[in-house]
């Protein structure tokens, strides 16, 4: 989840004295960074996937499911191997912010070569079983991107209390033990978060409304002021960064081919966010949305009063529209600038001190409304450094921006390019969809780089679909603001014209360059109007040399996506929901109850192991011809 | 073209497709259509722009906004991967030698990586693969190993007994073999070890395999259809003047049995069985008849129609076997 600096965290007032200290040394650091960086060349493309997973304790004898908070030594046991051999392990692992979750990623990168694609999902499996013999019996390591019944009454194993009048949280059902203990940094920013807030953060999400629905959804309202009736309320930092995600990283080239890629693969956020959707239950409740992204994104909302716009600016410095998780506010590349139609906040004289260092305007304004926002966790060993060599102050505050896509300079002393980092995809049941969900989307940055497509579109539309994408059933029922002609950069004179005036009258008849679609239009095509992202990917394959068992397994992954956008089999989200809504036990009252738990989550367990089939969730061909490494004819021609 | 009448020999240079937008835009077509839209571009580009391109009877037909070479250039050689595809259906040593060497020219480069064959003869000739002739290709593509001009050398579509044979023999073993992507999940368990064993890489193509004729999309067989639908109508026609069955049955019988190899030939232009065997037969019987009775009507219509059909097919048999694709 970012930056994980060993120390002593200081206060929250420590930390907000020192925001300025922290930002002034951050900028020198990112200037000087940037000196030493732009010119690096000639990186080849490396890539890797980040798997979050929790760990859930079964009672078979009485039917209860349950977090189990053993993360911590979990942890430990996982960590000895890559200790003793750093360069030698086939995964590394790192804490997470709940106690019941830990984060997987492969231990060395993936490379250039195609036959890299069928190692990906081998390296999930293995993974999976790496941790799952640390086990006890009755715990199982799932991919969930929400636990559905997480922050409900002894949702915990060994039970905790939540402590609303002390503590980090504070909050009505989200104990401080379900934080990962093992490390300062995720206490410290849930308190920093809610201290620099000035109150506890709201989630509200809206309740699924069936024929016995209960409105007010319980007596939230009646203890907190935040909390809405006929909403799913909730009040601490771990509904949201408790929740799992999927997360890619590449490596470009060089700076300017990573910022044509974070511009492209911006307006796939929203898209990959709808065809991913995994988590409809929060809470012990059925709610109305499909996705995680604006749980997290309220859960770590650290902006004032002020700053939200609910009183007059008196001791802030500025409004801002977002939390500080949330989608990108302005692209990177020559050719995105004239989309970037959202004003974008930044103290003005950290972008002229940008520009003085003869960074471009896009670069600058970038970074200087990443630095907007104040430290929310600060070591006391860490506060002085030589800005000529660390980057840590930098990295701090980038590292708390959580948005779709993240620009990373190359870290200090290391043979590491300038990477970009695609974040809004939520975990998938099985190692299958996973890995194709991955390989799917490194297989598009191969297609945008070699025909030189533009996606782009402007980002205020993008900020629409995200909205959209979270909706019930989105990928499946609502349309998306896409770009319709993407086969060049040279978009007619009048379509530029209308998207620069702005957002309001920019209908689709007025404007040529993009217009409305659905999941299944964009990813499969629309005949006469758009190609669509699998045929050009397959036109792309043909011309390549792959291998025949590499073309098999990616086959079966592109054929999987193309049936979830079709809406022939279920996303995660619409299966989950069924699942609960067609479960025996079920009142009608939009309740996840602990039976219902139970049955779900060991349904899933079996699902994942293999050993239940779930047509309608995967389609019948789930077989690929993934393995454990590169056949020694492929790797030697690289 | 016919402004150049001493051309004998024509090269078809799509370049780069990557940058042909209207290709990108129809992504999802199959590479038969997709070659056919690029030469289709590219005749009409070549045709709009006022490129000379005869040299010693070869015409060159190009596109003058073609990038490749830009492309190329913008890279280091050595970081390049350049891979071939030749498509032959004739063993000559000269057409692969030509291939080989226009495609060193277009890309104006000394070397390539790999240079993959699928060699096929028309398919009603030979069945099976053609080894000697295979071998006899074969040779050349050493001969470029062995000048360092291509490091690897493989083959498309054969038949895994074919490959075995080929990489016993060779002094220069294939490292690639090439398959058919619809194949890729179902590849004999055989030809998986063996490939491990022998590294060799075992590769999947989209192209048109089998007949390559199948790469042009064939006009509808018109005159076949007309001659089915004749034969069909004769025998209508006499059911309803003189009552007579047989006439009646084997009209329809005939007719139907030429529509189907009308329409196999349309398909396939190489599929022309059905509809050589069907006129054989039409034109033994009614010319046999025509002997006898010296009737011109139907009898002697009919084997003179057949006869027709006849010719025609053996010509355009002849015309295929001819053509070469690069």
């Amino acid at each position: 989840m970012g930056l994980l600096t060993e120390g002593s965290p200081l206060s929250w007032e420590e930390t907000k004295n020192l925001s300025e200290h922290v930002r002034q040394h951050g900028i020198v650091q990112f200037i000087n960074l940037y000196k030493r960086l732009r010119d690096r060349q000639g990186d080849i493309l490396k890539w890797g996937d980040e798997v979050e997973y929790i760990i859930v304790k079964f009672n078979d004898e009485r039917k209860v499911a349950r977090v189990s908070l053993r993360a911590q030594e979990i942890l430990a046991e996982l960590n000895k191997k890559e200790l003793e051999n750093p360069e030698g392990v086939k995964s590394l692992w790192r804490p997470e912010y709940g106690a019941y979750m830990i984060e997987g990623t492969p231990g060395k990168p993936y490379g250039g070569l195609l036959a890299h694609f069928n190692i990906v999902e081998a390296n999930m499996k293995h993974r999976r079983e790496e941790a799952t013999q640390l086990l006890k019996s009755d715990e199982c390591l799932m991919t969930l991107t929400s636990f559905p019944r997480l922050g409900t009454e002894n949702f915990t194993d060994p039970p905790s209390k939540p402590t609303p009048n002390e503590g980090a949280t504070r909050s009505l059902f989200f104990p401080d033990e379900a934080i990962f203990p093992g490390h300062p940094r995720f206490k410290t920013l849930s308190r920093n978060i809610r201290q620099r807030r000035g109150e506890k953060v709201a989630i509200n999400l809206p309740i699924y409304r069936d024929r016995n629905t209960k409105i007010p959804v319980d007596d939230s309202y009646k203890h907190s002021p935040a909390a809405l009736p006929d909403h799913v309320y909730m009040d601490a930092m771990g509904f949201g960064m408790g929740c799992c995600c999927l997360q890619l990283t590449f490596q470009a080239c060089n700076i300017m081919e990573a910022r044509t890629l974070y511009d492209q693969l911006t307006p796939l956020c929203p898209i990959m966010l709808a065809l991913t959707a995994a988590s409809p239950l929060h809470r012990g409740f059925v709610t109305d949305v499909d996705c995680r992204w604006n749980v997290i994104s309220c859960s770590v909302d650290c902006r004032t009063k002020e700053e939200r716009g609910l009183e007059p600016l008196q001791n802030d410095k500025f409004v801002i529209k977002k939390s500080r998780y949330d989608s990108i506010d302005s692209y990177l590349s020559p050719q995105g600038d004239k989309f970037n139609d959202v004003p974008l906040v930044y103290d003005p004289k950290v972008y002229q001190q940008l520009i003085d260092n003869d960074i471009d305007h896009l670069l600058a304004q970038h970074i200087a409304h990443l630095f907007i926002r104040d430290s929310v966790s600060l070591f006391s060993e860490k506060v002085h450094q030589n800005d000529e060599e660390d980057t840590d102050h930098f990295e701090n505050i980038q590292s708390t921006n959580w948005q779709t896509m993240r620009f990373k300079p190359p870290p200090p002393n290391s043979t590491i390019g300038w990477r970009v980092e695609f974040r809004p995809c939520e975990v998938q049941i099985t190692d299958f969809e996973n890995a194709a969900i991955v390989c799917f989307v490194v297989l598009l940055t191969r297609v945008i780089l070699s025909y030189n497509l533009d996606f782009l579109i402007p980002i205020s539309r993008v900020d629409e679909n995200m909205q959209n994408a979270q909706q019930r059933d989105a990928c499946k029922e609502q349309k998306f603001w896409f770009r319709k002609e993407i086969t060049t950069h040279i978009s007619p004179p009048e379509a530029n014209e209308c998207c620069k005036i702005g957002t309001t009258n920019c209908e689709p008849q007025n404007c040529e360059v993009y217009t409305c679609m659905t999941v299944n239009e964009i990813v499969n095509g629309k005949e006469g109007e758009f190609p669509g992202l699998i045929p050009l990917i397959n036109t792309y394959l043909s011309g390549m040399d792959v291998d025949a068992d590499t073309h098999c397994t990616i086959q079966q992954y592109l054929k999987f996506i193309q049936r979830r956008a079709s809406g022939e089999i279920l996303t995660t989200a619409s299966w989950l929901r069924k699942f609960v809504t067609e479960h025996p036990a079920y009142k009608f009252d939009s309740q996840v109850t602990e039976e219902i738990n139970y049955d779900l989550l060991k349904t899933i367990s079996a699902i994942q192991g293999g050993e239940l089939a779930c047509p309608e969730l995967l389609g019948y061909s789930t077989m690929s011809k993934t393995k454990e490494n590169i056949p020694s004819a492929l790797s030697k021609n690289c | 073209m016919e402004k150049i009448p001493s051309v004998k020999t024509c090269v078809i240079n799509t370049g780069n497709i990557l940058s042909l937008n209207d290709i990108t835009r129809k992504s999802g077509q199959n590479p038969s259509e997709e070659l056919t839209e690029a030469i289709n571009i590219t005749i009409k580009e070549y045709k709009n722009g006022s490129v000379n391109g005869t040299q010693n009877s070869k015409l060159v037909i190009h596109r003058p906004s073609d990038d490749l070479r830009v492309k190329i250039e913008e890279q280091a050689l050595a970081d390049l991967k350049i891979g071939l595809k030749i498509f032959l259906n004739n063993d000559s040593k000269g057409l692969i030698q030509e291939a080989i060497e226009e495609g060193f020219a277009t890309l104006k480069v000394p070397c390539v990586h790999n240079v993959v064959l699928q060699y096929k003869k028309d398919k009603l000739i030979e069945a099976g693969d053609d080894i000697s002739s295979l071998k006899n290709i074969w040779s050349v593509l050493e001969e470029y190993v062995k000048n360092e001009k291509i490091s690897q050398i493989g083959l498309a579509d054969v038949e895994e007994a074919t490959f075995r044979n080929v990489f016993e023999w060779a002094t220069i073993k294939p490292s690639i073999i090439q398959i058919n992507l619809a194949t890729c999940c179902v590849v004999p368990p055989t030809l998986q070890s063996f490939c491990k064993d022998n590294d060799v890489q075992l590769l999947t193509h989209s192209d048109p395999s089998g007949s390559k004729d199948a790469i042009f999309v064939m006009p509808v067989d018109i005159p076949g259809f007309i001659y089915a639908g004749a034969v069909a109508a004769g025998g209508v026609l006499g059911y309803y003047r003189a009552g007579s069955i047989p006439s009646l049955a084997a009209g329809l019988l005939f007719g139907s049995a030429l529509a189907y190899g009308a329409y196999q030939v349309s398909q396939d232009p190489s599929n022309y069985s059905v509809q050589l065997v069907t006129s054989s037969i039409l034109a033994g019987v009614m010319g046999y008849r025509f002997y006898n009775s010296g009737k011109i009507m139907p009898a002697g219509v009919v084997c003179a129609l057949s006869g027709v059909m006849i010719v025609r097919i053996a010509l355009k048999a002849a015309g295929l076997t001819e053509r070469k694709i690069t």
